[in-house]
């Protein structure tokens, strides 16, 4: 019995001194809670921006450029020992990469000069698309709809030089182009894992991959397939500076790279183990405080912002959003088709008040469709600040509708403003004897939503609009804003609240060009305007070095978006990335996420 | 029994046929189109046309809904469960892990439920009136009126936020291996959500087994075993409580198999990767086909369940033939 009582407490004590050793954020290791994790880990596939954390971490950082804390594009010199940028006769424009020799991928093998050229080749593929991968690279390059199509083996735009050199060249059709970096940036795939028997055979014509082996399995087709299948949900084979280990009960676990050379400063990583792990976001900063994860990131709930600045073991960075959200309008619709309704609407909401009802304080309006991290912003601080200012002003707002059709009362006499009360009753009709309706659809449980209905439900009756709202889930919501122009009869509303954000690339012309004007995705808005068509053009077509003529253009346009206002831009938050007082380095800004700045955290015991 | 089995598994078959149309049918009719919800929006229009048209093929969007239905039916009962939009997968693949974390939260759960149930809802029978019994009709009051979310979030705030004793939620991290300490850990993540699940699952249980008590303690037999003079414990255990048995197995046996299709606000509130968890996820995300398959999950638990019940009824009382 003795015995049995001896062993017995030895076990417990075992265990008890294993509990203790139990991992925990301790040296060494970062928990970052996050929302849901879907699992797809390799670039191509998924948009969840939190499988995205992973796709950076394992599959990041050895791309030829890199974005800079203001936005601006920068040639990664960790990856890129020389870059030469020539303009043939044909206006194409080849840049041609010397690479550093001293990459590694996360196995040990070098990353050459091939492993850039094969991404290409791969991603543009139409084998790729065809494993159910989305990826637009390679676009704007010479060949590439031949090649993306099917009907070339061989990409024109792309030669792989010699083992640490290789060449792209951008379609003369594509330039100038401000942003022409995007097309011109590579970053590596691991050919040597991914296609075992596969070549490239590249000459002046360019490049093609081809196969060594006799079977089918590393063809493309098969290849593309199979990696599909495996590397996408547990990538094994990658170059950035961490290792993906185990995506298990909803954790992410990435143990430091020891073959990664550094970041764009040259910067290795200082933490052995990143976990991302899901947790109840109700209950995020106060897992942070508690201790259960190291940091979350992009807060806005001004709660939860002040109980992390109230705990005097938690830090924080904030910064500003890259966007904002708003009331967005079909620009095409009637009564919304014409900007002094629209204006007039801006004109009839107090947006300082629902800044404060929303977030709470926490972040600042816009008056156009900028982010005060962006460099031409601060380039052109003094002229945005002095655009016109979207407060609330009934007596303006009746003025910009005196200046639209709806200008008469039900009678068909002018509509007199002193008529317009609280109670409402008292509209606007056009000729045709129509009354001025704004049909506003938002989601369900949204504050914002709330808020728009409190200001209009107030404002809009002194200026003779019947404002009417809508609340439904958010995909039918999503089902109106895109197709609203393609749902005939059924179409209804004329605004919507939602909320957008910018990369580094500011290229509106996909936004607001007519080109674009009634295409599922993309003009949303559905302008259609000759001077937003001239800008968004005009803005593309400046070379990389004339920053302060885009800046300019840039300017232009801002004025002519405050003009035309295809968006009421209500509140750009104020992020707040929330995090334990043990680490340091958390230094992220509007364009660099945790990820991007990962060799920049340490942790102290 | 096994003739019993058999007519029952047939009876099965048009109520699983009506079941699935219904889950199909409803789920189709919700809004949303999961194709678009999973194409890259950077993509350009052309690239994103194509490979929205290969999505809806690949995932039979482009069919009618008789046909989506057909195929879908078809590939079932072949162990296909379809391709979950949300995770890029196989059903099938999908739903394993939080099926296997459901059932280990759910083991506990039934362990934990029927050690109290049992005991304190006999001991309320007994000594009814009490104080102990007044203390227990209270507590199941109130545990049953009270939300899942605020006892799961009640919980948390004392145990976790405040107390500091327990993890606010999650599951274990095998970021160290999958050694000892890994496993014990498991305990540690389950105690909140176990507790959570167990007060939610006892406080109505434990009324239903104290009025079968009761009303089995009120039989005449009863009145016949004490008049008899055996001891009390005997007329409890082995006279009133095994006849009590058939109202209390039925309740356990349902509840256990209800918990199997997982609790979806508890393990939400918990952040437990189980069935209930992964089925908000689904829903939120228009992932029809695992929404699908986690539904007729329940559909098939809830009828198994009611075959077990059956069968432990010949089981507990031999007067009951299930012939």
């Amino acid at each position: 019995m003795k015995r049995l009582l001896v062993l017995v407490l030895a076990t417990a004590l075992v265990a008890v001194s294993l509990v203790g050793c139990t991992p925990n954020s301790t040296s060494g290791t970062m928990i970052v809670g996050s929302p849901a994790i879907s699992g797809d880990f390799i670039y191509g596939f998924g948009n969840s921006s939190y499988d995205k954390w992973v796709k950076d971490l394992t599959g990041g950082f050895m791309g030829t450029h890199y974005v800079t804390a203001d936005g601006a594009y920068a040639v990664n010199e960790t990856v890129v020992k020389d870059l030469k940028i020539d303009k043939d006769a044909d206006g194409n424009k080849t840049y041609t990469y010397e690479l550093q020799q001293d990459l590694k991928w996360n196995d040990g093998e070098p990353i050459t000069a091939k492993d850039y050229v094969f991404t290409l080749l791969w991603e543009a593929s139409p084998e790729w698309a065809g494993a159910g991968a989305t990826s637009s690279n390679g676009d704007g390059l010479v060949g590439y709809e031949a090649y993306h199509e099917g009907d070339s083996k061989v990409f024109a735009g792309v030669k792989l030089i010699e083992d640490y050199k290789f060449s792209v060249t951008i379609d003369a059709e594509q330039l100038p182009y401000f942003y022409e970096v995007e097309y011109g940036s590579c970053r590596p795939l691991p050919m040597h894992a991914w296609t075992v028997k596969a070549a490239i055979e590249s000459d002046e014509n360019g490049s093609q991959l081809t196969t060594t082996a006799e079977t089918e399995e590393w063809t493309l087709k098969y290849g593309t397939k199979r990696i599909s299948q495996t590397e996408r949900f547990a990538p094994t084979v990658t170059c950035g500076p961490y290792n993906f280990v185990s995506f298990e009960n909803n954790a992410v676990t990435l143990k430091a790279n020891p073959e990664f050379k550094g970041d764009w400063a040259g910067k290795k990583p200082q933490l052995e183990f990143v976990i991302i792990k899901y947790i109840n976001q109700d209950t995020d900063v106060d897992q942070v405080i508690n201790g259960s994860v190291d940091a979350v990131v992009g807060v806005i709930e001004a709660e939860k912002i002040e109980k992390a600045r109230n705990d005097a073991n938690t830090k924080f960075t904030d910064y500003p959003r890259n966007g904002y959200g708003g009331v967005f309008f079909h620009c095409d619709f009637s009564p919304t088709n014409d900007p002094n309704v629209r204006k007039a609407l801006a004109y009839l909401m107090d947006r300082d008040e629902i800044l404060k009802n929303v977030i709470g304080g926490y972040g600042s309006t816009v008056n156009g469709m900028y982010g005060f991290a962006q460099w031409m912003y601060k380039d052109n601080k003094e002229a945005i600040d002095n655009l016109p200012n979207l407060v609330l002003n009934q007596d303006y707002a009746n003025d910009l509708l005196d200046e639209t059709e709806w200008v008469y009362d039900k009678d068909g006499n002018a509509f007199d403003r002193s008529k317009a009360t609280k109670d409402g009753g008292y509209f606007r009709y056009n000729k045709e004897g129509k009354p001025l309706v704004v049909e506003h659809l938002g989601s369900e449980d949204n504050n914002v939503t709330d808020n728009v209905e409190i200001q209009w439900k107030a404002n809009c009756p002194y200026a003779g609009i019947d404002f009417r709202l809508t609340r439904c889930d958010f995909s039918k919501l999503l089902k109106h804003y895109y197709g609203g122009f393609d749902l005939g009869a059924e179409r209804q509303y004329n605004s919507f609240n939602l909320a957008t954000g910018f990369t580094a690339t500011f290229d509106p012309y996909y936004d607001y060009h007519s080109k674009f004007y009634h295409q599922m995705y993309m003009q949303t808005e559905q302008l259609k305007d000759d001077r937003m068509d001239e800008i968004t053009v005009r803005m593309r077509r400046y070379e990389p070095e004339q920053k302060q003529e885009y800046s300019a253009a840039w300017l232009e346009f801002q004025q002519l978006w405050n003009e035309l206002l295809p968006v009421i831009p209500l509140y750009s938050n104020q992020y707040h990335d929330i995090y334990r007082g043990k680490l340091s380095g958390f230094n992220t800004n509007p364009y660099h996420d945790w990820t991007d700045i990962i060799c920049q955290i340490s942790k102290t015991k | 029994m096994l003739r019993y089995l058999a007519k029952r598994l047939i009876s099965m078959i048009p109520v699983v046929i009506a079941i699935t149309i219904v889950v199909f049918g409803m789920v189709k009719a919700m809004p949303g189109d999961p194709a678009a919800m999973m194409i890259n929006p950077a993509l350009k229009e052309e690239q994103r046309i194509a490979a929205y048209n290969a999505m809806r093929e690949k995932l039979s969007l482009d069919k009618p809904l008789p046909v989506q239905y057909v195929k879908w039916v078809a590939a079932t009962v072949q162990g296909d469960l379809g391709w979950s939009a949300m995770n890029n997968r196989p059903v099938r693949d999908v739903i394993l892990e939080p099926l296997k974390n459901t059932l280990i939260l759910n083991v506990f759960v039934t362990v934990f439920q029927i050690a109290i149930i049992l005991p304190i809802g006999v001991m309320m029978a007994v000594k009814r009136g009490s104080f102990m019994d007044r203390f227990w009709q209270v507590f199941s009051l109130v545990g049953y009126s009270m939300p899942s979310f605020f006892i799961g979030l009640s919980l948390i705030f004392l145990l976790a936020l405040k107390l500091k004793w327990l993890p606010p939620g999650g599951m274990p991290i095998s970021a160290y291996g999958k050694n000892f300490a890994y496993y014990v850990s498991w305990l540690k993540y389950l105690i909140l959500p176990t507790l959570s699940l167990t007060i939610i699952s006892i406080a109505g249980a434990i009324r239903y087994v104290r009025n079968a008590m009761i009303e089995a303690l009120d039989q005449d037999y009863i009145r016949t075993a004490r008049s008899k003079g055996l001891p009390e414990k005997v007329v409890i255990y082995s006279h009133a409580f095994r006849n009590a048995l058939i109202p209390i197995s039925t309740i356990i046996i349902m509840s256990v198999f209800a918990m199997l299709s997982g609790s979806a606000i508890t393990e939400q509130v918990f952040a437990w990767k189980g069935i209930g968890h992964t089925l908000v996820l689904a829903l939120n995300n228009r992932d029809y086909m695992l929404v699908i398959a986690l539904n007729l999950l329940s559909t098939m638990l809830a009828i198994t369940a009611n075959i077990v019940a059956d069968i432990t009824y010949g089981i507990v009382d031999p007067r009951i033939k299930l012939e």
